[in-house]
């Protein structure tokens, strides 16, 4: 803060041209004097309390910071840093950090898919029940069977190596949002299970679209990959192997993935930037004036967001329009298998180089009780990962009570995606094979991206 | 827009690192071009070479070593963090530009006013500055676009609010919809970035106004652009 | 570097002042001192990391697994150079340089008249073609992603031609398009700037001797003012060219690299900061240090640029 102040007067006012020899000298001295000063200034914190750093992704910022304060004890303070927007630089600036044993990063919130990778390079302390209250570490492996608190799908995404490496926060998780006037207009039963290829039909004989993912990033990874898990399929298992994991996209799952893409990209329903698309670039399609509405699968967000903007530009017209949103669970890729809706949300990690990990444990369970799960609900529309959690929601009213039932069991029976150390390569690999998905075809694009990632994985292929 | 706190120290963060790094920068640049103009010694086609060099590496590749350098030095995510590596990319633009500038200055004029009983430093300020000030002003103004325009060495560089700049802090904005960039924040922030640029873009012209005979200079001290100019 | 880009010996003020050798000794000392704090500030922040670079190149190391390092000789080269993607990331490179610094040096030369030959409000006309010059190249990138994007863009809407719901990041072509005008609307003042600078070293007499001989303007573009400031054009070229080779920014922010649009500089930004890979990515690192050292090769050559000489006539 005071660092400002390290800026030095010119030093060399007084330069003389040729004569002067120690302009060189001097100039380097107050350099570095002005280096010095302002490293001391920006150094010194206050003393005392050791301050833990929680570095935080920015949804949801002011229930972090109420959050930091209250787990804040005698003991310890919390401090909140931010982390960029993006996930993919979330993981590169908290990386590039435990890469170099920063003692500074005591808690982090993580995205799923890096607790693999960050606890295999073993930049994350192990959750255990020595270093927990009641016995949390169990709490969570054993809801993955279904006997704890945890809901298995965000209990799952936290464990590596059959242990547990971070403490679930939030669990995210993608339903089928859709106008109820444009399903009743299709003829489309939507308590019934529904798949792909119907909601795609449905939507382009009736005027209507289907909102996805599919830009070039890690929301396109989450489609394809529920929809190879839809189909019953891996993208890549035996993931423990790393380098050596068993590549499996190359299936009938990965042809009946890529049979849906085709399908929609081919449709009618395909949005105008389908190749371009991302949570955001569909939502205003919902309640598109004139238009017959959309089909769209997409985080749980969506409810809080339109319910914002009723009588808004880009949201429905009145309460009346809003009572048109419907919501079922994900589609499924084949008939007769049922879905397994993509599964996100945020972890909280304790740094394996923090000088505190007593204290950064105590905090992180502080941080990630069923209050603070529910805070973020009810406030952030960030869904709660325990049951307890929900419990208190669905009560609080503030949701429909079925759409929370539907939240709770997509992330309960969500498939996580691929669990490995090298996640970001393959997830990258397979992205670049399959984008952009106007150019998808079952007959080559499975077999395509499994070489790929394959090469990937081995190192002989650039990314 | 400045009701943001966050963007308010970003603000700040910018404009002090920016003119500390432009101030720094052309001194020490001065002080080398100086020598490249005017006198002979062992090493300068070195100097000269490395500088390009220097200049045409990618920057990407800079950036992990660097932030294990600076943690080292204990100047990570420090203003002097950001400083230095600007000046150290900023300074082969502006020597050589300088070295071209004090190249056509004519220096004998400095003499024949020491004849005239003007003191040396009196000679320098009143003939040497006026002269050579139109160069320094042209490589001052790059290498103050370069910092302000910096993102890579921003965002890899830096942790907290302490010193992150506005290109850097513009990826850390979120709007009420998680997924799409506040176009207006954005917006917002694009025009006052803009700002600081406009003030010295006006006042570059009023120098090579006033000093017309000068106007073959600004023709080589205009700058190569093989800097990293993003 | 070749010999070509080293400026010229000293001035010849420097020369008459040839004393004692004592003299010529004291004059390389402050010399050495001088250049001392430029050298040390330049080579703190990228010796290091450019040995290390090399260094890293020839190992297979991954920033997540820093304990599997291996000595893998010129694997790593010999997997880029085999590998159709950095061809086609160095084929698509080339065209982005090609295509932005060919219009480039129109328009820049047409706003470089502009601002020469202005008399009224000429503050506000250099402003005005110097501001995308200063905009921070992530918000010139959002801001022309924003305006090619078809639910909220403008560019659909102004051309006739193109329906209202074209997707620009649909296809390569379009996709390139989009990119080169948002890289060319950020750099062209820069080279105009240079190219002012050239105008200005064309003498006013020899244009109107031309005048009085009948030459029309097109005449005098071509045989008078064009030929005498051919230096400060290949300069411009060329170091444009140097840097339009490592275009990133608005790749990274319009594209993300989609549709076959990634520069070289993109791949080895994904090898290096995204996928932790420092083996693989150094090798890249150095393989495009390499090719803007052939390209600023090839340019003085073909050209016959000598930046010694265009400084010195300059």
């Amino acid at each position: 803060m005071a660092n400002r102040s390290g800026g030095p007067a010119s030093p060399l006012t007084g330069r003389r041209g040729v004569s002067g020899s120690r302009p060189a000298r001097r100039a380097l001295a107050a350099f570095a004097t002005a280096t010095l000063t302002a490293t001391l200034l920006s150094a010194c914190g206050d003393s005392g309390k050791p301050v833990l750093n929680w570095y935080v992704n920015p949804d949801g910022v002011p229930i972090f910071e109420k959050y930091a304060e209250e787990c804040s004890t005698d003991e310890y303070e919390i401090s909140v840093e931010l982390l960029p927007s993006s996930a993919t630089d979330q993981r590169v600036q908290l990386a590039r950090r435990l890469a170099a044993e920063d003692s500074s990063t005591d808690l982090m919130n993580l995205d799923p898919v890096f607790v693999a990778e960050f606890a295999n390079a073993g930049w994350l302390e192990e959750i255990t029940d020595d270093n927990t209250e009641d016995d949390l570490a169990s709490e969570i492996t054993g809801s993955i069977e279904g006997s704890g608190n945890y809901l298995a799908g965000a209990a799952e995404t936290v464990v590596w190596d059959d242990k547990p490496y971070a403490i679930p926060l939030w669990a995210n998780t993608q339903v089928l949002w859709y106008r109820k006037s444009l399903a009743e207009q299709a003829g489309l039963d939507m308590e019934q299970p529904v798949t792909w290829q119907q909601v795609i039909d449905a939507a382009a004989q009736n005027g209507g679209s289907v909102g996805v993912q599919a830009n070039l990033y890690e929301g396109y990874m989450v489609w394809i990959n529920a929809l190879v898990q839809g189909a019953g399929g891996e993208i890549v298992s035996d993931t423990e192997a790393g380098r050596d994991a068993s590549v499996d996209i190359d299936s009938d799952a990965g042809r009946a993935a890529a049979e849906v893409i085709q399908q929609l990209a081919d449709s009618e329903a395909a949005q105008p930037d389908l190749t371009v698309s991302n949570e955001g670039t569909s939502l205003g399609l919902m309640f598109a004036e004139g238009g017959a509405g959309e089909f769209m699968v997409n985080w749980t967000f969506v409810y809080k967001n339109y319910e914002g903007l009723i009588g808004a530009p880009g949201g429905p017209a009145d309460e009346q329009a809003f009572e048109d949103l419907g919501w079922a669970r994900y589609p499924a890729t084949v008939e007769g298998e049922p879905s397994k809706p993509p599964v996100g949300g945020i972890d909280i990690g304790v740094g394996a180089y923090t000088e505190n990990p007593e204290f950064a444990m105590e905090a992180a369970q502080c941080i990630t009780s069923t209050q603070a799960q529910v805070d973020l609900a009810l406030e952030a529309g960030l869904m709660p990962s325990t049951n307890d959690a929900y419990d208190e929601v669905a009560a609080s009213g503030d949701y429909p009570e079925d759409l929370v039932e539907l939240f709770r069991t997509s992330v309960d029976e969500g498939g996580p995606r691929p669990k490995t150390a090298f996640y970001a390569m393959i997830s990258s690999a397979v992205q670049q094979t399959w984008h952009s998905p106007n150019s998808v075809d079952p007959d080559s694009t499975p077999k395509e991206s499994a070489e790929y990632v394959q090469e990937v994985l081995r190192g002989e292929a650039l990314l | 827009m400045w009701d943001n706190d966050q963007f308010r120290r970003a603000i700040l963060n910018s404009i002090g690192i920016s003119l500390i790094a432009t101030l720094l920068s052309v001194i020490v640049a001065t002080l080398a071009a100086y020598a490249i103009a005017r006198l002979e010694f062992k090493g300068k086609r070195l100097v000269l070479s490395l500088s390009l060099a220097i200049a045409m590496f990618p920057v990407v590749s800079l950036v992990g070593p660097l932030f294990d350098m600076w943690r080292t030095f204990g100047i990570y995510d420090t203003w002097p963090g950001l400083i230095i590596p600007y000046m150290s990319f900023t300074l082969p633009l502006a020597i050589w530009t300088l070295s071209a500038f004090f190249r056509e200055i004519p220096w004998e004029m400095e003499q024949a006013a020491q004849v005239d009983g003007a003191t040396s430093w009196q000679a320098f300020r009143r003939v040497i500055v006026p002269l050579a000030a139109p160069g320094v002003f042209t490589a001052a103004i790059l290498t103050f676009f370069f910092a302000w325009n910096d993102f890579v060495f921003g965002i890899s560089l830096t942790s907290t609010e302490a010193a992150r700049p506005i290109p850097a802090s513009l990826a850390f904005f979120v709007g009420s919809d998680p997924f799409n960039r506040p176009a207006s924040l954005l917006a917002a922030a694009a025009v006052i970035a803009t700002i600081p640029i406009i003030v010295i873009v006006l006042i570059f012209p009023a120098q090579d106004r006033r000093r017309p005979h000068l106007r073959r200079s600004e023709g080589i001290g205009v700058p190569p652009t093989w800097l990293p100019s993003r | 570097m070749t010999s070509t880009a080293i400026p010229p010996a000293p001035a010849p003020a420097t020369k008459t002042r040839n004393g004692a050798s004592d003299r010529s000794k004291a004059e390389n000392r402050l010399g050495q001192k001088l250049v001392a704090p430029a050298i040390v500030l330049m080579l703190l922040v990228t010796a290091f990391p450019m040995l290390r670079a090399i260094w890293l190149s020839v190992y297979d190391y991954a920033l997540t697994a820093p304990d599997d390092r291996s000595f893998i000789g010129i694997d790593n080269y010999v997997t880029a150079l085999t590998d159709p993607l950095f061809w086609k990331s160095t084929g698509i490179t080339v065209l982005y340089m090609l295509v932005t610094v060919a219009i480039e040096l129109v328009i820049g030369f047409i706003f470089a008249l502009v601002m020469h030959r202005v008399i009224f409000g000429r503050g506000i006309v250099r402003t005005s073609i110097l501001i995308p010059y200063g905009i921070i190249t992530v918000v010139s990138g959002f801001t022309w992603q924003f305006a090619f994007s078809y639910q909220n863009g403008f560019v659909n809407g102004w051309l006739p031609f193109i329906s209202d719901d074209f997707n620009w990041f649909g296809d390569t072509t379009p996709a390139v398009i989009a990119i080169c005008i948002s890289e060319i609307w950020k750099t062209t003042p820069f080279m105009s700037l240079l190219l002012l600078a050239g105008l200005a070293q064309v003498s006013e007499d020899m244009i109107e001797a031309a005048k009085v001989d009948g030459a029309t303007w097109w005449q005098r573009m071509w045989k008078v003012v064009i030929p005498n400031m051919r230096a400060a054009i290949m300069v411009a070229i060329l170091f444009r060219a140097l840097d339009a080779y490592r275009i990133f920014d608005n790749i990274f922010v319009m594209t993300n690299g989609a549709e076959d649009t990634q520069s070289i500089s993109f791949l080895t930004y994904r090898q290096t900061i995204e996928q932790f890979q420092l083996g693989m990515g150094s090798a890249l690192s150095v393989l495009l240090f390499l090719s803007v050292l052939l390209i600023a090769f090839l340019i003085i050559k073909l050209f016959r640029v000598d930046l010694a000489q265009a400084r010195q006539e300059g």
